[in-house]
């Protein structure tokens, strides 16, 4: 068991999520999709010129 | 095109002239469907009793001399995550199956309806539109008419296949990140996403609220201007509405392309799909004389943010059923969705700070240029069940990596058209008009050019499937 999926067997406890023991490869997969593409985004330097703020778009 | 060879503008001509009833055209269509769609799969549900009503609604008006609307008697339908009154509001779903019938119409189905549209029926999708592919575990997959044993890609694929097949020739479909684009591409027929807030979401199942739009299908440009026409416009009713004014339709019926300044987008737009499906872009820009280029910024991680938006907010709305009766959800979609609620919410904090700086680099790029072309899906459809695809040497997951092109620009707010392409093997592919925000018009006109000049357009179907 890796440090995510100890991760996310933590935090499914916390939300009450009863999660089928085979389900969690493929929950354990898509939750590292999630976390390199996260790592993606935060990799951008966001104080380039264009914009840094936080506020939720999508309000054309 | 209808299974008489009309498009939506031409139906509505002859009913409002009075040379073809409403209830003709309905039934027409009802006998198109009943006659092939056992195979394709594209329709959940066909609403026989309400679209014979609303024909003989809009052929009185006709007969009393009154205006039955812009889209007098055009069959249409409706993904089946838009409310229509008296009918369960699945969502692709076996756990919303069980809730109560719709009270009212989406507010999108309203409006078409008020133009004279002829709802016929609800269309297959991915379960809660989380997918490019609809192989829905519980309704069965959605086939491309084009070749039965491929998908027809989603998550509108019932809105796709049913305007390919020639059921009907106008379908509504949500579009997040690519869901009215790639099942347009796949089957071959135009696709608006529109500009984010631009067409009332309100009556629609929400996926994912700050990336959701509701958008038309259709056989021909022209049937999609009429349809956005009467589709866009504020709505009190919506918190995601652009309060803004409407479109005067008649901007809205092409006028050629001069004074427009048009680019193909390069780099990331310019990689990572088969050749034939890249080079339909290219050979579009060539045909219309462009010769510019032009780079998106951080296309690859505006992909990236829309996938935490997405997971993170889809989850949340599903979090009782994930909870409650996670054995009840697609398997393909559970993991996903679990997989969202799991996710901290800096990633999808960051990933929002992250889109408005990427909105406003995208501000940036559109003063430099109208109309940006770039290609829709990486490849054809592929076939039902096919898990991987090779590009440029490289093993991807067929399902997501379906918007590798999609996905960066609907991060943005902006609206986007797909329009046809047929490739050499006679499947189709799609390409993509993007524009500012609320430009809708300049995609019109492009996409009317390149009809007009035949270099896009909707494919007869061999229909072995008949």
């Amino acid at each position: 068991v890796d440090e995510l999926e100890t991760y996310a067997r933590a935090a499914a406890r916390l939300l009450g999520l009863e999660i089928e023991e085979a389900w969690w490869p493929g929950v354990v997969r898509h939750l590292g999709v999630l976390g390199d593409n996260a790592a993606r985004v935060e990799a951008v330097d966001l104080t380039e010129p264009g914009g840094a703020g936080a506020r939720i778009p999508g309000q054309a | 095109m209808s299974p008489a060879g009309e498009d939506a503008v031409a139906i509505a001509g002859e009913v409002r002239a009075g040379r073809v009833s409403a209830a003709a055209v309905a039934e027409r269509a009802l006998e198109a469907i009943a006659a092939g769609d056992e195979v394709l799969g594209s329709f959940t549900a066909v609403l026989a009793e309400r679209a014979r009503a609303d024909a003989r609604r809009v052929d009185g008006l006709v007969e009393a001399g009154e205006d039955p609307g812009p889209l007098a008697g055009v069959p249409f339908a409706v993904k089946n995550l838009f409310d229509v009154a008296g009918e369960v509001t699945v969502a692709g779903s076996k756990i919303s199956a069980g809730d109560p019938p719709a009270a009212a119409d989406a507010e999108a189905v309203v409006r078409l309806s008020r133009a004279g549209a002829v709802l016929v029926g609800l269309l297959n999708m991915d379960e809660y539109a989380y997918g490019f592919t609809t192989e829905n575990a519980h309704y069965g997959p959605c086939r491309n008419p084009h070749d039965p044993e491929r998908v027809a890609g989603g998550s509108s694929g019932g809105s796709g296949a049913a305007v390919a097949a020639g059921f009907v020739p106008l379908t509504l479909g949500s579009d997040t990140n690519g869901s009215v684009r790639v099942p347009a591409a796949l089957c071959g027929v135009y696709g608006l996403r529109p500009t984010y807030g631009r067409i009332s979401c309100r009556g629609m199942f929400p996926f994912c609220d700050t990336l959701d739009t509701v958008g038309p299908l259709a056989a021909s440009v022209r049937d999609l201007a009429a349809s956005f026409a009467v589709l866009h416009g504020f709505d009190p009713g919506d918190p995601t509405s652009a309060d803004r004014p409407g479109e005067d339709p008649a901007d809205l019926e092409g006028g050629g392309i001069g004074g427009l300044r048009l680019a193909l987008a390069d780099g990331y737009f310019a990689r990572g799909g088969d050749p034939a499906a890249l080079a339909a872009a290219g050979e579009l820009a060539e045909a219309l004389g462009v010769s510019r280029r032009i780079t998106i910024p951080r296309a690859g991680e505006a992909r990236a943010g829309a996938m935490v938006i997405t997971a993170v907010e889809g989850a949340h709305h599903h979090r009782r059923s994930l909870a409650t009766r996670p054995g009840d959800f697609d398997p393909m979609t559970r993991d996903r969705f679990l997989a969202g609620a799991l996710a901290p919410a800096g990633a999808y904090l960051q990933a929002q700070a992250f889109r408005e700086w990427f909105r406003a680099r995208m501000a940036r790029v559109f003063e430099e240029v109208d109309v940006v072309i770039a290609p829709a899906t990486p490849f054809v459809a592929p076939l039902v069940g096919q898990r991987e695809a090779v590009v440029d040497g490289e093993t991807v997951q067929t399902q997501p990596y379906l918007g590798v092109y999609t996905q960066p620009l609907s991060f943005s707010g902006l609206p986007v058209l797909a329009a046809p392409v047929r490739t050499a093997d006679g499947l189709p592919l799609g390409v993509q008009l993007v524009a500012g925000h609320f430009q809708e018009a300049a995609l019109l006109r492009v996409a009317a050019e390149l009809e007009a000049r035949g270099l896009t357009g909707v494919a007869e179907v061999a229909a072995p499937w008949r």
